[in-house]
């Protein structure tokens, strides 16, 4: 078959980010907002005009059928060219003369959504949230348009990798199949979780000597943070623990500190760029304290803000670059609600894991997606861990009176941390038995939907 | 979006994004494979030692049939012609392995309108044989009443050919499609008829190529397919007649040749946004069907039994408590 040689397609379709690209390349060749700008409900005015010109159509058809057909074959290139018949209402009446429009079409996804959405004429919405599809109309617009605008393939010939989040519900599954297989006819499909491709992108690093698949993953985007458990490539789902801090929390509590201090740019974008480029994990906030109180000039920063290139602001970073990613470790200096520090939850995750897995679920600590990409993120929360998981050793052999034979408690971070689910995929995909892998449309016309619900996992050498 | 649009939109950004770095003076590291549609493969990586060296690599399915068009190294010699006056391209001496061609971009003088030439490698490669044949039939009009054997085939898919016949008077293009599926012939039947019904509704357009649809194949190449090979039924055929005014100017002829390039896939894509939309149409009828069915519910008080009943409290005005 020809779609043989085609490089398979990997999309990760996230809460907040998008990436798509081939398998066997280093990083994903897109990454935009999951987001999708369509076509508003125009005013009343034009919705009744509509319901006139509907009814006219029926008495005189070829007049509408012209009218409408200068819409289909205008000279236009330009995907915005819809006459004024394209509103929201008409997509949906059940009225036969409103379908003859092309307004299915007119909606932009990614960043092209969120300029569009700038105008009047265009309203945003993101299909998905918490990880999960909750809008299968836009959904599917949005694949639409990522295969066939973005990526320039034809689905028919290549194998799609997608993710799905943990806990995702097996219709949700057949959803997907339904789509992939009906309107797509892609010629393969896999659906893995996110955690396992995570865990798959940690193989690039040094310290991984066996290529397994157990390991707690722990994954922070912009919503939430995750810590999930992976044993041989299954989800425990039972011990899967969620954390209300992300990046996005990060963020606020920079920009509450700069508005503290009465700095002179307060925005959420300059918060953000103090997050990425100045934030860093310390080993211990009470000494990196009284470092920066006698010596804060070592501290202060500048961000120097060019607004449309006219004026320039100046923004002192200060204390934050330590404090803000501190709210992992230490949440009551941020929230009032949730107090449990993150290396705690880790270890109430695996030590509600079945015993058996649990020493290969400390070893194997991988982090991933973008909240984990500050430094010595990973050293903090290794050493963190390994007094808990020490005294906790400590006092079982004093309870005991036994020997133990001691847990090695192993935190990974590399270097393609922040798309380390897409590149998994990646990885995963580029192998020769990936194909062998895929359902294809063949198995699902024979078997039906149900048939993602079973997915043989990769067999690791 | 309603057309494809013939660019490659990501070759566009990987070096619009390579220039950029270069610039900065941190060059990237590049070693990319895109795809495009048909089958068509290309690969972007670094000069070895150079990082201000690009090479960008095709391979297409179309490549060996394209090149049995016109004579033997005409079609590179076209695309290097193409090239040539692109500030920072060139051919690259050897061809990558497992590539078709291969051509080499320096960083330090590519312009935006380089990069967006070398986005358009695809329809570039294919608009050999319709070059060819504009050719032809430049010669051909000077002589009235001369017929041409020629006929380019370009097999861009494993079973689907593009035909391509220059006469004095015309040059006509014909598609041969096939689906893969039941429910794509349906709506490809729609599709095509469409195409030639359109012309007949709306007088606005008389200037686009005519275009016929059948299932048996086309005078014009009859006896080619004849020849080779025994016809099975699934086939669809869709003609274009190209007339002079579709081909004037250089203009006009690239517009012309990147939009029945892209004809298979506008065609494809089209269908399965139809099909996207019907789908949501049936969402949006089984929504509402629940609501229906959710009206009809009858209250929860009737299927209770006497113990139940007990505990529900109500007000003075016949309301339930809820605790």
């Amino acid at each position: 078959m020809s779609y043989m040689n085609n490089p398979a397609v990997v999309m990760d379709n996230g809460t907040g980010l998008t990436k798509l690209g081939f398998a066997g390349n280093d990083s994903p060749s897109w990454v935009f907002p999951t987001a999708i700008a369509t076509a508003q409900p125009s005013n009343a005015k034009q919705t009744s005009s509509n319901a006139v010109s509907a009814g006219a159509s029926s008495v005189a058809n070829t007049g509408q059928s012209s009218g409408s057909g200068r819409q289909y074959f205008g000279n236009s290139t330009s995907a915005t060219a819809f006459n004024s018949l394209s509103s929201g209402s008409a997509l949906m009446s059940n009225n036969l003369a409103g379908k003859r429009g092309t307004e299915d079409l007119d909606f932009y996804i990614g960043n092209e959504a969120l300029i569009a959405a700038q105008g009047p004429s265009y309203g945003l919405s993101y299909p998905i949230r918490h990880g999960q599809v909750e809008n299968w109309d836009h959904m599917e617009r949005f694949w639409e348009n990522s295969i066939f605008k973005y990526l320039r393939t034809e689905p028919e010939d290549h194998c799609f990798l997608l993710t799905e989040p943990p806990l995702n519900p097996p219709e949700n599954r057949e959803q997907v199949a339904e789509i992939f297989f009906e309107s797509f006819n892609c010629a393969g499909l896999y659906i893995a979780v996110q955690a396992v491709l995570a865990l798959a992108a940690s193989w690039t690093s040094s310290k991984v000597i066996d290529r397994s698949l157990t390991g707690t993953v722990i994954d922070s985007g912009d919503g939430v943070t995750h810590v999930i458990p992976v044993a041989e490539g299954y989800v425990i789902g039972s011990a899967i623990k969620n954390i209300p801090i992300a990046g996005r929390d990060i963020t606020l509590f920079i920009q509450q500190l700069l508005r503290e201090r009465g700095e002179e740019d307060t925005s959420l974008r300059t918060a953000e760029r103090i997050k990425q480029e100045y934030c860093y994990v310390c080993p211990d906030i009470v000494k990196e304290f009284n470092k920066f109180d006698r010596d804060s000039e070592k501290f202060a920063q500048f961000v120097v803000e060019s607004q449309e290139k006219t004026r320039r602001k100046v923004v002192d970073v200060g204390c934050e670059r330590f404090m803000a990613p501190e709210i992992f470790f230490n949440p009551e200096i941020a929230s009032s609600d949730f107090l449990t520090p993150l290396p705690t939850i880790v270890d109430h995750t695996i030590q509600a894991c079945p015993i058996d897995v649990r020493k290969g679920l400390y070893n194997n600590i991988v982090l991933s997606g973008g909240s984990t990409m500050f430094k010595d993120f990973g050293r903090r929360l290794q050493r963190d861990l390994k007094s808990i998981v020490n005294n906790r050793i400590v006092q079982s052999e004093y309870l005991s009176g036994t020997k133990s034979t001691g847990v090695d408690v192993q935190v990974i971070s590399h270097r393609k941390q922040r798309n380390a689910v897409w590149f998994g995929g990646s990885l995963l995909a580029q192998t020769a038995e990936f194909k062998s892998y895929c359902h294809t449309k063949k198995d699902y016309e024979e078997i039906g939907p149900e048939i993602v619900r079973n997915f043989s996992l990769f067999n690791m050498v | 979006m309603l057309q494809l649009q013939p660019q490659n939109l990501l070759v566009q950004k990987t070096f619009g994004e390579a220039v950029e770095a270069f610039r900065d003076g941190n060059p990237l590291t590049l070693d990319r494979i895109v795809s495009d549609f048909d089958s068509t493969t290309l690969h972007i990586s670094n000069a070895e030692g150079n990082k201000g060296l690009l090479y960008l690599s095709i391979r297409t399915r179309a490549w060996s049939s394209v090149q049995r068009c016109g004579s033997s190294g005409g079609l590179e010699e076209f695309l290097e012609a193409k090239y040539k006056t692109q500030p920072g391209v060139s051919v690259a001496s050897t061809v990558e392995s497992g590539y078709d061609y291969t051509l080499e971009v320096d960083l330090n003088v590519l312009q935006p309108e380089s990069v967006v030439q070398l986005s358009l490698i695809k329809t570039l490669v294919l608009s050999y044989p319709f070059q060819l044949a504009f050719d032809e039939f430049a010669q051909l009009s000077n002589t009235p009443d001369s017929q041409s054997q020629t006929l380019h085939t370009v097999q861009y898919r494993d079973d689907e050919n593009l035909f391509i016949k220059p006469a004095n008077d015309r040059i006509t293009a014909i598609f041969e499609t096939a689906f893969q599926d039941e429910t794509d012939k349906v709506f490809g039947k729609v599709f095509l008829q469409e195409f030639v019904d359109a012309r007949k509704r709306n007088r606005a357009i008389q200037s686009a190529p005519q275009v016929l649809f059948s299932h048996e194949p086309p005078l014009e190449i009859q006896a080619h397919l004849q020849a080779n090979r025994t016809l099975d039924s699934s086939r669809r055929f869709v003609t274009f007649v190209l007339f002079p005014r579709h081909f004037q100017t250089p203009e006009l002829q690239f517009s012309t040749i990147s939009q029945l390039t892209l004809f298979r896939n506008y065609f494809h894509y089209h269908i399965k946004c139809s099909k996207a939309y019907m789908h949501s149409r049936m969402r949006f009828r089984v929504d509402s069907f629940i609501k229906v069915l959710n009206r009809a519910k009858l209250d929860d008080e009737d299927d209770e039994d006497e113990e139940q009943v007990s505990h529900t409290r109500r007000t003075i005005t016949g309301r339930k408590v809820v605790y």
